[in-house]
This record gives C-alpha cells, sequence and structure tokens, in this order.
C-alpha cells in the first residue's frame, strides 16, 4: 500500500509543482495519472523514491515512511520500488542481460556487480521475465541495438526483477508510435496482476489511460483536481485536469463537435508540450 | 529450444565478449600487462631516482626563478618570436598549396586506383614521421636556419592538409555537380558553383587550425637548429641559463595559448558567418537587385584578404630568404635522397635495442598518462568536480601541460632525473596528461543521467551505479583516447633522444651526424614500420570498443 500525505515539492526556482497531494493506493490497481506536461505528475513520481526529495509532506510505503528515511536506509527501501523510465533509462552499451539484471543490484556487493556474477535464482527469474515481456533470445543483445518498445519491455523487465512492491512508470509511451504503445500498456496492466502490486503510471495519452487504468488521477498545476475511475472522467473532468489550457486552443475546443473531443485533447496537449 | 519450453529457464548466464571467446581475452589482457611490466623492467624506475628528481627540481627552481626578462634578453626573444610566427604563416601557406594537389592525387573518386596509393603513400608518410626527423634531414640538406623549418612543417602540412581536404573531396555530394552541370554550365562554373561551395568553409578552418599547429611545432624545430624560438631555448640550457630558459618556455607557452585562441575565435566566426549569410533586395531606376553580400560585408571579405595576403608578405620578408635558395631545394633534397638508397642492413643489430626502448617509453608514459589523468579528469569535469577550486586546478593542469611540447618536457626532465629513458617517460607522460585529461572530462561531461538516475531508483549502491552506468558511457570514449594517445606518444617517442630522452632517436641522430645516410635510411624505415603498426593497433582497438 502507498499513501502519501499533504506532499509538497518547490523548486529552487520557486515553481510550486506539487501542492498538499494525498493519495492512497491499495492492493494490484493499475493507476494512471493524467495531466498537461508541467502539472508535476513526473515530480510525484519521484518524490515517491525520493530521487526529488520533497518539500514537506510524508510517503508511506506499508509501514515504511520512505520521507523518514536517511540515505542508507533508503537505498535499501528503493529495492522494492520498480521504476519504469520516459527515456527508457537503460544503459545503451550494456546487454539486454547486464539490463535486466542490474534490477538485483541492490542485493549483490559490489565485486559480484563487477564481475556480473549474480545468483543462480536471479539469472533464472531474468530468463523467464525476458520470455514474458516476449524478448527471449535477445538477452545478449546491446541495448542500443533495440527498437524503442523493444527499449522500453527492457526497461519493464529491469523493474520486475525488482520484484517490488510498488511500480512508478513515468511515460512509458511517450517516444514509442500508438500500436507499440498500445502494447507496452497492456504489458504493464499484465504485469501489475501477475506481481500482484500497484502500478502508479503518469500518461498523458488519455485514451491510454481510460482504457487500461482501473483507477485515474488528475493532476493539474501540482494539485489533484480529479480521482477516480475511468467512467467518471467525463468532459467537466477532463476540463478540470486540463484548465490551465491556452485560450486558442480553448476556442477550438468550444467550437469542435463531441466526436472531435479526443483530437482536441491531442491537440492541446501538443501545444502544452 | 522450441520442444522444451517446459524445461525451466537456465541458472547461469555470462557476458558475451568481443573477443573470439573468454580465453582470448584473458590472453590478450595478459600481454597488454606482461609488455606494459617487461617496460617497467627495461627501464628501471625506481622510487630513489624520482626522489633525486624531486630533490634536483626544487634546485633547478632556484636558479631558473626569476625569470630573465632583462630589456638585451627581452628583444632576444621578440626577434625570435617574430621568426617562429612568420615561419608558421609561411609553412602554412605553402603546405597548403603543395597539399591541394596531393590530396587531389589521393581521392578515390577523382583519379585511378593507382594514382589513389600514390598519393595516400606521399600522404602516410609525411604524417609518420616526426617532425624533428624531418627537420634534422632537412637541416642536412638546406643548412641551417628557418628554412629547414618551413620546409620541414610544409612537409609535415601536406601529410595532415592532404588526407582531411582528400577525405572532404571524397565526400562530396555528386548530385550538386550533376545538377549545375544539367543547367549547361561549363566546367570552371561547375567547378565554383559546385565543389568550392562544399569544401570552402572546411578548407579555411582546417587551414587556420593547421597554422595553430604549426605555430606549436615552429616552436620547438630549431632544437635541431631548423630555425625560430627552439634554437636560443636549447643554447640556454646549454649554457647552463636556466632562468633565460625559463622565460623562453613562458613566452612559448603565451604564444601557444595565444596562437589556440586565435584559430579557435577565426573557425567560430567561419562556422557561424556561413550561415549568417544576408541577401539584401534593394530597388535600384524601379527594377529590384540582389548581391550576394551587403557592402559592408564585401568590405570586410576584401579587408580579411588583404589582411591574411599583408601578414603573409611580412613574414616573408621578415625571413629575408631569398626566392633563390627555394629553387635550389628540391635538388639537394634529391641529392641526399641519391646518399640514403639503398638502406644499409649493418645497422640493424644495433638499431633493435633502441627501438624496442622507444616503444617501452611509449607505453609507459601512456600508462602514466593514464593513471594522472583519471583524477585530472574528474576534476576538470564540472558535473564530477567537488568545488570550484578542484574545477580551476583540474583546468590549469590541463593547460599547463598541453601547451608545452613535448620535447621542451624533455629538456627539462633531463636536468632532473639524467639523460635516458626515464626522462622521456615522465615526459611523455605529464606531455598526455593534459590530452588525455581534456578529453575524458568532455566525454565525462555528456554522459547520460538518467542512466544514473536509472540505477539509482534500484537501489544501487553509488560505486554499483558508478561502475553499471558511468563507466560504460565513458569506456569507449576512454579506449579510443588512451590508445590514439599512445599511438602519438609511439611517434614522440622516436625523436625524444635527441634531447637526451631515451630511445631510437639518438641513435638516428648520431648516423646523421657522420653522415651515414644509408644507416639513417634503414632507421627510418625502422621507425616508419612501427609507427604504422602502432597506427593499425590504435584504429582496431577503437573501432572494437565502438
Amino acid at each position: 500500500m502507498l499513501e502519501t500525505k499533504n506532499l509538497e515539492k518547490v523548486y529552487q526556482t520557486g515553481d510550486r509543482a506539487l501542492d498538499d497531494v494525498s493519495v492512497t493506493l491499495d492492493g494490484t490497481e493499475v493507476v494512471a495519472m493524467i495531466g498537461p506536461s508541467g502539472a508535476g505528475k513526473s515530480t510525484f513520481i519521484r518524490c515517491i523514491n525520493r530521487l526529488v526529495e520533497p518539500t514537506s509532506g510524508d510517503v508511506w510505503l506499508d509501514d515504511v515512511e520512505l520521507t523518514a528515511l536517511s540515505k542508507p536506509e533508503l537505498q535499501r527501501e528503493r529495492r522494492n520500488i520498480g521504476m519504469v523510465f520516459q527515456e527508457y533509462g537503460l544503459v545503451e552499451r550494456l546487454t539486454v542481460m547486464e539490463n535486466v539484471l542490474s534490477g538485483r543490484l541492490g542485493y549483490v556487493g559490489f565485486w559480484q556487480s563487477l564481475r556480473r556474477k549474480f545468483p543462480p535464482d536471479a539469472i533464472e527469474h531474468a530468463y523467464e521475465t525476458l520470455e514474458r515481456v516476449g524478448l527471449r533470445g535477445y538477452e545478449n543483445k546491446r541495448v542500443d541495438a533495440l527498437s524503442g518498445g523493444q527499449r522500453q519491455r527492457v526497461g519493464i523487465a529491469r523493474a520486475v526483477l525488482q520484484r517490488p512492491k510498488l511500480l512508478l512508470v513515468d511515460e512509458p509511451t511517450s517516444s514509442l508510435d500508438p500500436e507499440t504503445s498500445h502494447a507496452v500498456m497492456e504489458l504493464l496492466a499484465e504485469i501489475a496482476v501477475d506481481t500482484d502490486v500497484p502500478v502508479v503510471i503518469n500518461i498523458h495519452e488519455v485514451h491510454l489511460a481510460e482504457e487500461f487504468a482501473d483507477r485515474i488521477l488528475g493532476l493539474s498545476d501540482g494539485s489533484l483536481v480529479f480521482d477516480g475511475p475511468p467512467a467518471e472522467l467525463d468532459e467537466a473532468a477532463k476540463t478540470r485536469v486540463y484548465q490551465g489550457a491556452t485560450d486558442s486552443v480553448e476556442a477550438s475546443r468550444s467550437t469542435g463537435e463531441s466526436a472531435d473531443d479526443q483530437l482536441s485533447q491531442d491537440e492541446l496537449l501538443t501545444k502544452n508540450g | 529450444m522450441k520442444t522444451d519450453t517446459e524445461a525451466s529457464s537456465p541458472t547461469d548466464w555470462d557476458r558475451p565478449t568481443i573477443f573470439y571467446n573468454e580465453y582470448v581475452k584473458w590472453t590478450v589482457y595478459l600481454l597488454i600487462v606482461l609488455f606494459a611490466a617487461w617496460s617497467y623492467w627495461e627501464i628501471r624506475i625506481t622510487p630513489g631516482r624520482l626522489l633525486v628528481g624531486l630533490e634536483q627540481s626544487s634546485q633547478l627552481m632556484a636558479n631558473a626563478w626569476p625569470p630573465d626578462f632583462t630589456p638585451e634578453r627581452r628583444e632576444m626573444i621578440w626577434r625570435d618570436i617574430l621568426e617562429t610566427l612568420a615561419m608558421a604563416v609561411i609553412a602554412t601557406i605553402g603546405g597548403i598549396i603543395l597539399s591541394v594537389p596531393v590530396a587531389i592525387l589521393g581521392s578515390r573518386n577523382l583519379v585511378s586506383e593507382r594514382v589513389f596509393w600514390i598519393g595516400r603513400t606521399i600522404i602516410a608518410t609525411s604524417r609518420a614521421f616526426h617532425a624533428l626527423i624531418i627537420a634534422i634531414i632537412v637541416v642536412k640538406a638546406v643548412g641551417f636556419g628557418p628554412l629547414a623549418g618551413i620546409i620541414t612543417l610544409m612537409i609535415k602540412t601536406v601529410g595532415f592538409f592532404g588526407k582531411l581536404l582528400a577525405e572532404e573531396i571524397e565526400d562530396i555530394d555528386p548530385t550538386q555537380l550533376e545538377a549545375i552541370e544539367a543547367t549547361g554550365a561549363g566546367r570552371f562554373q561547375t567547378y565554383f558553383y559546385a565543389v568550392v561551395p562544399q569544401i570552402t568553409q572546411r578548407f579555411v578552418a582546417l587551414s587556420i587550425y593547421r597554422w595553430d599547429i604549426n605555430l606549436r611545432s615552429s616552436a620547438i624545430v630549431g632544437i635541431v637548429g631548423a630555425g625560430g624560438i627552439g634554437q636560443t631555448l636549447v643554447a640556454s640550457f646549454d649554457r647552463f641559463e636556466y632562468d633565460f630558459s625559463a622565460a623562453i618556455i613562458l613566452v612559448i607557452i603565451a604564444l601557444v595559448l595565444l596562437g589556440e585562441a586565435v584559430s579557435a575565435v577565426a573557425r567560430k566566426r567561419i562556422s557561424t558567418g556561413a550561415a549568417g549569410v544576408e541577401t539584401t533586395p534593394t530597388r535600384d531606376a524601379g527594377r529590384r537587385t540582389w548581391n550576394r553580400f551587403t557592402r559592408g560585408q564585401q568590405l570586410l571579405r576584401y579587408g580579411s584578404v588583404a589582411l591574411v595576403a599583408g601578414v603573409i608578405v611580412i613574414s616573408w620578408r621578415h625571413l629575408e630568404m631569398g626566392i633563390g635558395v627555394v629553387r635550389t631545394a628540391p635538388a639537394e633534397l634529391y641529392d641526399l635522397w641519391t646518399r640514403m638508397w639503398p638502406p644499409s642492413t649493418g645497422i640493424v643489430a644495433e638499431m633493435v635495442d633502441p627501438l624496442l626502448t622507444s616503444l617501452h617509453i611509449a607505453i609507459l608514459g601512456t600508462v602514466l598518462a593514464i593513471a594522472l589523468s583519471i583524477p585530472t579528469a574528474l576534476i576538470a569535469a564540472d558535473t564530477t568536480t567537488p568545488n570550484r577550486v578542484t574545477y580551476t586546478l583540474g583546468k590549469l593542469i590541463v593547460t599547463t601541460t598541453r601547451s608545452v611540447n613535448v620535447i621542451i618536457w624533455v629538456l627539462v626532465l633531463v636536468l632532473l632525473l639524467g639523460p635516458g629513458a626515464l626522462a622521456g617517460v615522465v615526459a611523455i607522460g605529464i606531455r598526455s596528461v593534459g590530452f588525455i585529461g581534456k578529453l575524458l572530462a568532455e566525454a565525462i561531461e555528456e554522459i547520460d543521467m538518467t542512466q544514473v538516475e536509472a540505477m539509482t531508483a534500484t537501489g544501487a549502491s553509488r560505486l554499483e551505479t558508478a561502475v553499471y552506468a558511468i563507466v560504460p558511457q565513458v569506456k569507449p570514449a576512454f579506449i579510443g583516447i588512451a590508445t590514439y594517445r599512445w599511438d602519438s606518444n609511439v611517434r614522440a617517442s622516436t625523436v625524444i633522444g635527441f634531447v637526451g630522452g631515451g630511445g631510437i632517436g639518438s641513435l638516428l641522430m648520431s648516423q646523421i651526424n657522420q653522415f651515414q645516410w644509408a644507416n639513417a635510411m634503414t632507421i627510418l624505415i625502422a621507425i616508419l614500420g612501427i609507427v604504422l603498426f602502432s597506427e593499425v593497433v590504435s584504429a582496431y582497438a577503437r573501432k572494437k570498443v565502438m
């Protein structure tokens, strides 16, 4: 279970990226966080594993208060939180297997990691996971030889190898084409069921969020403005989430037919991005 | 594999190696380590000798400080500096003019296969020999003085410029040629519209860059009597006037840094200027006219050309060389050639040992440089340096070690450590620190921080993060830089013997001084061999780690 209480982040530049965000995530749900660029989605995810230090507020994972941990304690606890990155975050020049096994770095000693000697069960798990994400036979390929969709699968496999209690996914589809995006989201949803952990996905494609998420969080200008199942995400709610839109886009939205809503939604995101 | 999907997955995995197999890999590593150990054994570096050197250095510092800038000395330095500058200018212009035909010979898309190989052989030979080796021969052919230096630098320029220009010509986009030809343009019109615009910018940038390199070289060719400030420097060492030596070295550093700055600024202006060309529609008697440049730009262009021409004329007049010497030089070089060919075999037994010493010096110098440059790079990269003070220190080490030529380092270190291979090793090591440190720092600054962040997020320790996310990103650059430097160091190790730094250089010098030209030729061929060998090895290593 993940819980954030009054989470707040103010950057040194004075930008308030998160403002009093309190959320509780239970069980195995897939939670999609939507919102315009700059709404604070990435900051929210990074405040959970403290790649970004929150300014105030608490984060709890099960009965551990992440925000209260010392550096070494945090390092140990991070092993329980898998993360999938927007631009994959893979070590490009290493093989697929090394990247996947790097999910176990927190469990092996320095010399073992230097010699790439991982325990047999980790290697077995790595092979199984590669098979699971559809990359069987790719273990000795270098990551920079893979396509975008394949790389993101490696990123997911690395997170799975951690046997995490929570999976954080930051804009997994932003560098992928629509078809691949769909397949990656499908995989993430299945992984959530397989591994029995909650998954938080930042995503800017609202239709993917609606299709795959059990629950949607809408973030606007650092504040939580929507929290509910996809069915409840109606036009009014979308407007609330994307209210920071420019006038011209607002104008085009008001003249558009309802069937074009998705289109204008995308248009709006392009303008914001 | 298709049938046994029920079987459990493998439980062990080995990283694939770029070598044929693990045994080959470890054999290669072992050989490298053994060779380095052999080098170390041969050079006999003992802490005692280094300690003596440290003691000597305080003594030398006391003698060299303050630098001797008395009016009389200032005048000498000023005269030499002007000569050095003039040599660099004339050699650059002459070398470039000569290198155009050589580049055409070496361009695969313009000439037949046989001519191509002749062109490339000229280029490779002139690149393989260190400027000082060429200088020592040219001095014998045309006598002491700046002319020898100019010829030397021209030969080096032909190698450098010919190669890069040939590559540039080979890269020309043929569709542009076709398109201009298709409009019905004549041959020369086609050249001016389709070929010249494609290579002008790079041509000018390379010319300026080569001038910068020639300036560095013209400051040292005087060590073997080929004119410029090097002659005065080596004389000051011979007369134990170390305070004067210090003054000269400081001036050379200033000159080199100034040349580098001028060259960098000029090259930057060229690359940005070309993009910023403006067209000016104006109205003239009701008709629209069009000019490629505004009047101001046109004046600036004519002004720059006039300035360059003026510098060339002044340089030529300053050197007070008649055109006559240029006419006789080819004949004298030909005469020398007849005395060198065929090479003698009598020297072979005698030269094996010093040749090996040169290789040892290059290897140990590179190892020393790597050991010193890793910490230097870490403090000179703005992403890893602890604070401003260390950053400045790092940059300072990089700049000072880089701008002093290896020969000058040898001159100084021979005083501290005594003549021999040790001085050569330390000189090459110090000179290479700046080079490797600078490029490595740039590589460290360019790494992708997302990969580091991703490793941190898995709960990896700082060391593990460094090994998994930083080392793989920096490794290809590191191996590339190190092997490239080793390759350069092999060339350097063949000349440091001229000033007492050990290796094949001293044998070559003694043969030339005794006019044993056939022996000298044999040594030159051997040097060519090891230089080409090291170039092939380093190019192979670079290709492997890409």
